[in-house]
């Protein structure tokens, strides 16, 4: 810590929680690796579609709004499943969740516990009935967590002509449930106590807008001001 | 060290430029008022006079702000005291043809004062219109260049008001150039607000490290080719204070 209240020192670029991405339109997961180069860190992909299987730490989604276009870091507004979702916060935030799994041994790589945000409706979809399976079986399992496999990948098409996509919808399977074990939760939910900083700081993930929108006097002034016409009262 | 009090200008000067916050702040050698400083006196005095008398004609408004500029930049050395001196009465009217139509102000250059928790020193400073009747307060800002949105500064400067008058008020920024004008209205107000009181904590913890004024001569630097030492006194100040 500087005095600043910051530390000032180089980011050592590694030690953030690793990712698990799903590309709704190849349908494809991809665990994303860190490598340093000698140079800087570089994201290196790596397809774990085939044979994925992965504990999901469904105890623990967060929903809200995220913005993958920022330009850098993705900016989360999420809070705990089942809470009042917080106010859109602009134009580029689609609604979205973000929850962690930790990948099987086969698929794992060096950091098996990740995280998974998207705001894919694909993808939600297919969580969506991997979670009311989870919902419907899991007071049978106290303690554990369901172990998911993706049995295939779906595909939906959506819009008309040249506007038309294809999306990928996940059929997830429950394969089995384990304990949690080392997958230790980290919320980046303000509500969660995720952002919670030394004395007092703000608890949004990101700046907050300053605002950019113009806005005109108020009506009730501008008719005590405009003279009313006299056919208004004819 | 202690401060009696912050105000929302010493705290984004402490962002800004910490070297200066240290020359002006903690030495106590103010710098002088640039033109363009003084333009921004002048242009409120001249919308204030012409808010609070909507039938005063507008040239009556722009004289009285012109007149105001010439007392303040009597002795300024600032060689843009012309240029800038001439873009007043163009402010005044687009600021006028702006803010006119919101009515006659309920208060004028509002104190304002807030002491949040953990902070020793209050945080005080003056909103310059507000409206009660329609739960509006605005802050007029004289700028070069048009921006697109609230800058950060005055984001917090704005927020503090409003977060510090009512939890339900619409601040706005009106910005008036030399060209254009657009009034705005401030998001996130809470946010900005506690920025402001983040930085008030920063500038405490930063003046505890010592009670002799020079020791913050050592810990900071200040870059000379900042606008903020354009003025040929303040970057002898700079000088003579860092050897730099």
């Amino acid at each position: 810590m500087g005095i600043f209240g910051f530390s000032t020192e180089a980011s050592a670029g590694g030690d953030f929680l690793p990712v698990l991405k799903y590309d709704a339109r190849a349908g494809r997961f991809f665990r994303v690796d860190r490598v340093n180069t000698g140079a800087g860190f570089v994201s290196e992909p790596a397809d774990v579609t085939n044979g994925f299987k992965a504990m999901f730490d469904l105890e623990n989604i967060e929903t809200g709004w995220i913005n993958f276009n920022t330009g850098g870091a993705p900016d989360f507004r999420l809070v705990p499943m089942g809470h009042a979702l917080p106010q859109k916060p602009g134009e580029g935030h689609k609604n979205g969740i973000r929850f962690m799994v930790k990948l099987s041994k086969e698929i794992g790589g060096e950091k098996p516990i990740r995280e998974i945000s998207t705001t894919a409706r694909a993808f939600l979809s297919g969580l969506e009935a991997l979670y009311l399976d989870y919902e419907k079986n899991k007071s049978e399992h106290p303690g554990h967590l369901p172990i998911a496999v993706l049995e295939t990948t779906v595909p939906i098409k959506s819009g008309q002509g040249q506007q038309q996509s294809t999306n990928y919808q996940p059929r997830f399977k429950i394969a089995g449930w384990a304990p949690r074990g080392d997958l230790v939760f980290q919320s980046r939910s303000p509500t969660n106590g995720a952002t919670a900083a030394p004395a007092a700081a703000p608890q949004a993930v990101s700046p907050p807008n300053t605002g950019s929108t113009r806005v005109d006097p108020p009506r009730a002034a501008l008719a005590a001001v405009e003279p009313a016409d006299a056919d208004d009262f004819g | 060290m202690k401060v009696e009090r912050h105000s929302p200008s010493s705290l984004n000067l402490f962002c800004s430029a910490p070297a200066l916050f240290v020359l002006e702040r903690v030495l106590g050698h103010r710098q002088p008022v640039g033109a363009a400083a003084h333009r921004g006196t002048a242009v409120e005095v001249g919308v204030t006079a012409g808010l609070l008398a909507p039938s005063k004609p507008v040239e009556e408004c722009v004289e009285f702000a012109e007149r105001r500029f010439r007392t303040l930049t009597a002795l300024s050395g600032d060689p843009r005291r012309e240029l800038i001196g001439s873009e007043i009465a163009f402010m005044v009217r687009e600021a006028l043809e702006e803010l006119r139509p919101y009515g006659v102000p309920t208060s004028l250059q509002g104190r304002v004062e807030w002491r949040p928790e953990g902070l020793e020193a209050p945080i005080m400073g003056f909103y310059d219109f507000a409206w009660e009747q329609h739960g509006i307060i605005v802050d007029l800002k004289t700028t070069g260049k048009l921006p697109s949105h609230i800058k950060s500064g005055h984001a917090r400067q704005l927020g503090f008001y409003a977060g510090a008058i009512s939890d339900n008020l619409d601040a706005r920024i009106s910005y008036v150039t030399p060209r254009k004008r657009a009034t705005y209205r401030l998001e996130n107000i809470e946010a900005h607000r506690d920025a402001l009181h983040q930085i008030a904590l920063r500038v405490e913890k930063f003046l505890s490290l010592s009670d002799d004024p020079e020791y913050f001569i050592s810990i900071t630097a200040p870059d000379c080719d900042s606008f903020y030492y354009a003025d040929p006194l303040a970057r002898q100040a700079v000088f003579e204070r860092w050897c730099i």
